[in-house]
């Protein structure tokens, strides 16, 4: 469960995030969508605290922090909220150093300080549910953008986090290899895991995401079911917005 | 019938290579691993240090890469016993390469940690590591692989840098090949052995970078493509 209200960040001059409000229950699984600047990656780093929100107020199961000048974020809170949130990023950021199988071990023994057999079992289960069993002793480098993205999943499981934020996690791949992150995006959906994704992807986000927030400008223009926001949108910048990815996706690739 | 200048060469080889393998070796190791160290300290300060620290690591550099490291290492052994420090001359020469090491090496592994991605930190907090463990399990493993074609020329340089120790009467390679020479007047055959010997020496270190990067791709991953 998480819930955010009046949550504001500004870099400089410029706000990002103005008074941003919204929850997702238990097993919820909700997209942002929305143009680039609009806030997007900045609210889904701001729950796991990549970046420190000017004000407002989060809560990430029974954690709950609000932020101003007055509260000056502990260390220690840093690190609780990361442990009880998983990221996928844009761009994978496996660890190069490390096979697909010590990538998704590093929390469990570093952070967790699990020993390292129990570590071994956990993380090769995982590989195994997002479909890598045999990929465990393979190095990043010599993995496909959508395995290294799967790797990527199944490490940010491994801390059993309450929630699963995901910043575009197909972007950076082609359609088929976009098809398998998305399949395993979904079964984790089914299986009642709860996440917040900003996807510029429709599969990703009309297949997935039983909750969609429009967000453009630093606040919430539109928020609802996949089918209300994407089929009948009511305001008319979520309409421009919908028609253009809409648009873009269904365009035949020329080969 | 051998003919003088093999005898000769033949005879200073072992007091030569002695020298060598007591001094020139020891020193040119803790040198580099004490610069190393001075380094670190001082790219962490450069990096991520403020005030005092910052301000005290950007003197330091600034004053070694300026100056000659003969004139450092004079200051260190002829100057400073007029300010009451008197130290035999090994240390004097360890503390003279130490600090000239640090000041180069500082640059770079600063280089080199900053050369890491953002996101292999935001990957490391992601996880709920602290700073301490994104820097010791993600950034530096990196980061050493970045750096290590850098230090291992300044490794290789410092071999041959050591000959310096000679003017401060430590009884290295160097030092001794003057003695040998001045003994023999046979500077030609004396000194181009010693360059030979320092050829050995740099030769094997050479060899040791090459397995040590090899190494380190492999850890890297990509030695291991298919």
């Amino acid at each position: 469960m998480i819930r955010i209200e009046g949550l504001r960040k500004s870099f400089g001059p410029l706000e990002v995030l103005k008074g941003v409000s919204f929850s997702i229950p238990q097993g919820g699984v909700t997209a942002l969508i929305g143009p680039s600047g609009g806030g997007k990656s900045t609210l889904l780093r701001c729950v796991n605290l990549l970046e420190e929100p000017d004000s407002g107020s989060l809560e990430v199961g029974d954690i709950r922090l609000g932020f101003g000048k007055a509260a000056r974020l502990h260390r220690d809170d840093r690190l609780r909220v990361r442990r009880r949130t998983g990221m996928v990023f844009q761009s994978f950021q496996l660890f190069p150093h490390r096979s697909a199988l010590r990538n998704v071990m590093e929390g469990l023994e570093t952070v967790l300080g699990w020993p390292q057999e129990r570590a071994r079992a956990r993380a090769l289960e995982l590989l195994d549910r997002v479909g890598l069993p045999e990929k465990a002793d393979a190095y990043p480098a010599t993995l496909s953008g959508g395995q290294q993205q799967r790797v990527a999943i199944a490490r940010a499981l491994a801390m059993s986090p309450e929630v699963l934020l995901c910043d575009e996690p197909t972007s950076a791949l082609d359609p088929e290899l976009a098809a398998e992150v998305v399949g395993v995006l979904r079964s984790l959906a089914a299986e009642g895991m709860t996440m917040l994704m900003a996807t510029h992807d429709l599969r990703l986000a009309s297949q997935v995401a039983r909750d969609v927030i429009f967000l453009d400008g630093g606040v919430i223009v539109e928020s609802g079911p996949p089918e209300s926001v994407f089929s009948r949108p009511s305001e008319a910048r979520t309409r421009s917005f919908v028609s253009s990815i809409v648009g873009a996706q269904r365009a035949p690739v020329p080969a | 019938m051998v003919p003088h200048w093999l005898k000769l060469m033949a005879d200073s080889f072992l007091p030569l290579l002695a020298a060598g393998l007591a001094f020139t070796v020891p020193l040119t190791i803790l040198s580099f691993a004490g610069g190393i160290a001075v380094g670190f300290a001082t790219a962490l300060a450069r990096l991520y240090g403020r005030g005092v620290a910052l301000a005290v690591a950007r003197f330091y550099v600034w004053l070694i890469r300026g100056t000659p490291l003969l004139v450092q290492l004079f200051i260190i052994f002829y100057g400073w016993p007029k300010i009451g420090i008197v130290l035999d001359a090994f240390p004097a020469a360890l503390i003279g390469f130490v600090l000239c090491i640090g000041a180069y090496t500082s640059e770079i592994i600063r280089a080199a940690i900053a050369s890491i991605p953002k996101g292999q930190w935001e990957a490391s907090y992601s996880i709920g590591m602290t700073w301490g463990q994104a820097m010791r399990r993600t950034i530096l493993p990196q980061a050493a692989r970045v750096a290590t074609p850098p230090l291992s020329n300044t490794f290789i340089s410092l071999v041959k840098d050591t000959s310096l120790a000679a003017s401060l009467t430590v009884p290295e390679l160097f030092q001794t090949g003057q003695q040998i020479a001045a003994a023999t007047y046979e500077p030609l055959l004396v000194y181009i052995e010693v360059a030979a010997i320092y050829l050995i020496f740099s030769s094997v270190l050479s060899n040791l970078q090459a397995r040590l990067e090899k190494r380190l791709d492999l850890h890297l991953g990509q030695g291991a493509a298919a």
